[in-house]
């Protein structure tokens, strides 16, 4: 036999014959695993709420005892949390496509 | 040809139904590919955690089958995985299990002539070639199962292993030459 021959045929070898027990056993952990909610989809929410906290944890508040002219009023804090959810909005697209 | 068609045929439809809410489909794809995929981890890590890490093999498809390329068959998709399996679990326990067989389904002859004539010259090239195996990193000695013995085709191996067709034919050229100097032949360079 030429030597090359056997390196890039070699022989195949013998398949054991279907074995309905490995068979149960597969199915029985695929029915299991079908339960399960998919590990490769982990829940992005938690990053969505921490992204909000950060943004509004970063957004400059004014002194209210400092600045007397700065009382607070409806439309101020509209665009307060307007500037939050955006900076929220941006830093979650960062880190998924990250 | 027509049979592995057929076979190739077969599996689309039953991922197709898989993935369709009928976990009860993967059992054909299990009964189907069982045998092969025992066989080749039975080569690689030996015959005690095979069936094992085909158990696991197939679980690990199913939780990814979303993820299945369908222009690749099924077949060399499930080989993968079990040869990534094996290659973990022979890195975890650090044996090298097949080497201890190898060694002792064909005992060292000092002298080439005298095993020569003690043995058949086609079985003693098979076993200088099983321990050629055997000496090799386990991602080389699963590369040369998945490429020769299991017949993989170069692009699918490519995409698999996540290299370029160039890259996987410079390594396949350099394990043949490493091989054949192993039973004590020479090749070219050129791949």
């Amino acid at each position: 036999m030429n030597p090359l021959d056997l390196i890039d045929h070699p022989p195949a070898d013998a398949e054991p014959a279907r074995n309905g027990a490995f068979s149960a056993q597969v199915m029985e952990r695929v029915r299991q695993a079908a339960h399960r909610p998919s590990p490769a989809a982990p829940a992005r929410w938690p990053w969505a709420v921490a992204a909000v906290v950060a943004a509004l944890l970063s957004c400059p508040l004014p002194d209210w005892e400092l600045d007397a002219d700065l009382a607070p009023d409806p439309l101020l804090a509209a665009e307060l949390l307007a500037i939050s959810l955006v900076a929220g909005i941006v830093l979650l697209a960062t880190r998924r496509s990250a | 040809m027509s049979h592995y068609i057929s076979t190739a045929d077969d599996d689309r439809r039953d991922v197709r139904r898989v993935l369709d809410g009928d976990v009860e489909a993967f059992a054909a794809l299990v009964d189907r590919h069982q045998g092969r995929l025992i066989a080749h981890l039975r080569r690689l890590v030996g015959p005690d955690d095979a069936e094992d890490l085909a158990q696991e093999a197939f679980v690990r498809a199913y939780q990814a089958l979303d993820r299945y390329d369908p222009t690749y068959p099924v077949r060399a998709w499930l080989l993968v995985i079990a040869s990534r399996l094996a290659t973990n679990h022979l890195d975890r326990n650090r044996q090298r299990c097949m080497s201890d067989t190898a060694t002792l389904a064909a005992p060292h002859h000092d002298d080439p002539a005298v095993a020569c004539a003690e043995r058949d010259a086609a079985t003693d090239l098979q076993h200088r070639l099983d321990r050629a195996l055997a000496a090799l990193p386990v991602e080389t000695r699963t590369l040369y199962e998945l490429r020769f013995r299991q017949e993989l085709d170069l692009p699918c191996l490519a995409r698999y292993l996540g290299i370029s067709n160039g890259a996987l034919k410079v390594r396949i050229h350099r394990l043949r030459q490493h091989l054949a100097g192993a039973l004590g032949i020479t090749m070219g360079d050129t791949p």
